[in-house]
């Protein structure tokens, strides 16, 4: 399980690369917590859509979950939320 | 170029944009009828957004946008602007402001909850008396309480709109450059700011996206396509693209019939584009970059007045001569140099006088070549005033609504130039002089109407050159001072005794005294007593002096004199017991050879000067300074007699020798603060003399021998 941090922004992309990269070494389905992401920018966004593409090419689970609602917001605006999200609009959790 | 100072570049443009604002809108204020003069505003305005979008000041891009919506529906003119709306849009511009100094860190962000509503309300017909109330202003979307502004735009009404005849929405095709994610700038900012203004995503191209083991953490791989309503301006919606580099790919075109096009792009108006965005791919898709995407793009079917139009853009619009900026550091190493240059210059001169040279054409020459550099160098550092003038009418907002008293700002000479640490100080005393004028000065609008007066009072705020000098006055037309109420206070507050006897002028003057308020309560605007002490000391340090003209009932005024520079000085060169001094000019009224019956002796070491009937002490320099060697008789020495802010008094010298511009080197830079010294200069033959501080010299006197002219009377 990775737990996305409060602040996604473009510096904190290069972490979250780092341990998808390292889920995605392990076997079985890759899990994000995303319900603590308070902001949320571009470089982040475009690594959980590549992290989704990725997992789809591999045929494996990629969920994230829970879902805040500034990370929701943040796909919807740049027009990935249905890539992230293909079963639907996720229920969003309120970011602490 | 760093971020750092691309983000200065940027806060520098707001502070430009804010002064624009502020000129226009005091402008638009009194005439409405010209349109450039609110479209100027509405520019402004958008450019500081756009900034503030790519630097993610996101408090300052959303209230910008509300301000921005009011100016458009104006410009438009969707609604009119009646007193009620103008008062919204300078309060809007306070705000604005405030927000700038918020993102620069200078101050909290401010409440802008309530001027956020009124500008709504504007912009939803629900305050202006709009002629056609049919056709609101786009809806303001609502901020997302996570900072992250997202839309929330009911668009209905624009696209649904059944719109046979007006002009088609805008495609935009925005996608961001590689490196576009580099110094945090972050576009998803601008896709924000399009939806803002209505815009709707339609397409989003990931086909460059990579797979997670070739992707860079830090990269642009996305590229959008937005809808955007038909009524924005081209440049309106380029404008957001301001701040982004050129290599980003951005179209901007209409995706409807062509024939109704809006006006073609104008040239971008100078000053705000830090890399100005070239306009000449927009139009032709086939000329973008291969990566372009969008393929429900379709190319404007006919659209031949359009594009020939827009291919004009890339001539630079015809603009105010250019300009660069200089590092403030290297400009005062060029005034230093010339400094040293100017005194170097005046040594040479002394040294070929001595040796017996005759004077030489090239000499002379020079002098007046080093002379004409100084003048230019210093001329580089020369500011308007208006910088510091265009602070006041927000002062004079808030004293209305703090004072309930209507005030009529008058200006005047805000061009005047003056040395830019000039007029960086005089911002503290002017304040101080404004508030003095409205809480002081003017009137209550019943008691200037039972007095016979307009019920609003002007303030004049004047700037001008005389004598090599600056005189910046502030005038009001309220009830002037009362000196019987000056007098009454200052015998309250033991500042004089009840039996003083004081000249008008005098009684004036105790005003500047430490201590002294007339106010009948202290309120939070002035009334504390410390604010004209502070303007006389402010005033003083920076070697100038402060005047009263007062008209009982009918106003007064007050005269700030400041020096156009702080590193020239124009001075009498003196000699004390073998030393050099310099007194500056300005406090210099006469000097005198006197005869022994003008002098009065007040015991051992204490004498005055009868001066054509007044008395006036007389301070020896060579034993302030504890010169050795001094002269100790008046009737062998030199009386100069010098105006200060504690009256006049006598300063004696044993010579004077020559009259002239000295280049002021700090003293407490190179050396340490002396008292009774404001700094010292490089004379022609290489000695350092000291500039003597009159004001400090007389006041300490005061001090250590008693109050002159008490004993005098």
């Amino acid at each position: 399980m990775i737990a996305l941090p409060t602040l996604l922004d473009t510096q904190a992309a290069g972490p979250l690369l780092a341990d998808l990269r390292q889920s995605f070494a392990e076997p079985g389905d890759v899990r994000v917590d995303g319900g603590a992401v308070e902001r949320v920018g571009q470089a982040a966004v475009q690594l959980l859509a590549s992290a989704r593409l990725s997992a789809a090419a591999d045929a494996r689970g990629f969920v994230i979950e829970p879902v805040s609602a500034p990370l929701l917001a943040a796909a919807k605006l740049l027009g990935v939320q249905e890539l992230l999200w293909p079963e639907g609009e996720p229920a969003v959790v309120a970011a602490n | 170029m760093e971020l750092d100072e691309i983000a200065a570049i940027f806060f520098l443009e707001c502070d430009e944009g804010l002064a624009a604002i502020e000129t226009h809108l005091a402008v638009y204020d009194r005439d409405d009828s010209d349109p450039e003069t609110i479209n100027t505003i509405f520019r402004a305005v958008h450019s500081i957004k756009g900034g503030a979008g790519a630097f993610g000041h996101e408090r300052l891009q959303h209230f910008a946008h509300h301000y921005e919506t009011v100016l458009d529906g104006l410009r438009n003119n969707k609604f009119s602007a009646d007193k009620q709306v103008r008062a919204i849009l300078f309060a809007a511009f306070d705000l604005l402001t405030d927000h700038v100094l918020a993102a620069k860190g200078e101050r909290d962000v401010p409440d802008d909850a309530r001027v956020l509503e009124q500008l709504d309300a504007v912009a939803e017909g629900r305050l202006s008396s709009a002629d056609d109330a049919a056709a609101p202003a786009p809806a303001a979307p609502e901020p997302d309480e996570n900072g992250f502004v997202v839309q929330a735009v009911d668009l209905g009404a624009l696209f649904d709109e059944p719109a046979d005849s007006g002009p088609a929405p805008w495609k935009v095709v925005f996608r961001p450059e590689q490196r576009a994610l580099d110094n945090g700038q972050e576009p998803s900012l601008l896709v924000a700011e399009l939806c803002q203004m209505g815009g709707k995503l339609i397409a989003v191209d990931h086909e460059s996206l990579p797979a997670l083991d070739a992707i860079a953490a830090d990269e642009s791989y996305l590229g959008w396509t937005l809808e955007l309503p038909a009524d924005l301006d081209r440049d309106e919606i380029l404008g957001v693209f301001d701040f982004i580099s050129p290599a980003s790919t951005v179209i901007v075109e209409r995706s409807g019939e062509p024939a109704a096009a809006d006006t073609p792009a104008e040239a971008d108006e100078a000053g705000f584009v830090v890399t100005p965005v070239s306009l000449d791919d927009f139009d032709i898709p086939a000329a973008a970059p291969a990566a372009a995407p969008a393929p429900e793009l379709k190319p404007t079917p006919a659209a031949p007045a359009a594009p020939a139009a827009k291919a004009a853009p890339a001539a630079p619009a015809a603009g105010p001569s250019p300009t660069i900026r200089v590092e403030l550091d290297k400009l005062d190493r060029l005034v230093n140099l010339v400094g040293e240059l100017v005194i170097t210059q005046a040594m040479l001169a002394q040294r070929l006088s001595e040796s017996g040279i005759p004077t030489l054409d090239e000499l002379s020459d020079l002098d007046h070549l080093t002379r004409e550099l100084q003048d230019s160098a210093m001329s580089i550092r020369a500011q308007p005033v208006k910088s510091v003038f265009s602070r006041v009418p927000r002062i004079i907002r808030e004293l209305e609504s703090e004072t309930g008293k209507r005030v009529r700002l008058e200006v005047e000479g805000e061009m005047t130039e003056v040395d830019k640490t000039v007029v960086e100080r005089i911002g503290e005393p002017l304040t101080h002089m404004i508030r003095n004028a409205v809480d002081h000065g003017l009137e209550k609008p019943e008691d200037r109407v039972a007095a016979g007066k307009n019920p609003e009072g002007v303030v004049r705020l004047a700037a001008e050159h005389r004598s090599g000098r600056i005189v910046i006055s502030v005038t009001d037309d309220g009830r002037g001072i009362n000196t019987a109420k000056v007098r009454e206070k200052a015998i309250e507050r033991g500042i004089i005794t009840a039996d003083q006897q004081l000249s008008e002028e005098e009684l004036e003057n105790l005003i500047f005294a430490p201590g002294f308020s007339t106010a009948a309560t202290v309120s939070n605007i002035s009334g504390r007593g410390v604010g004209m002490d502070v303007v006389r000391k402010n005033v003083q340090a920076l070697g100038g002096r402060i005047l009263i003209a007062n008209r009982p009932g009918q106003g007064s005024t007050f005269s700030l004199t400041l020096p156009l520079t702080l590193a020239i000085l124009d001075g009498m060169i003196v000699t004390v017991g073998g030393q050099t001094y310099v007194i500056p000019l300005t406090h210099i009224v006469e000097s005198l050879r006197p005869q022994p019956s003008d002098i009065h002796h007040l015991g051992p070491d204490a004498m005055v000067l009868n001066v054509r009937g007044n008395y006036l002490p007389v301070h020896t320099i060579g034993r302030l300074l504890s010169v050795p060697g001094a002269r100790a008789q008046p009737t062998e020495a030199v009386l100069v007699v010098v105006e200060t802010d504690a009256g006049r008094a006598v300063l004696m010298v044993d010579d004077i020798q020559d009259q002239r511009q000295v280049v002021v080197k700090s003293l407490e830079a190179n050396y340490q603060p002396v008292a009774g010294i404001t700094g010292a200069t490089i004379l022609g033959d290489g000695r350092v003399a000291l500039i003597l501080d009159v004001e400090g010299l007389v006041a300490r006197h005061n001090q250590i021998g008693g109050d002159f002219e008490m004993l005098a009377a």
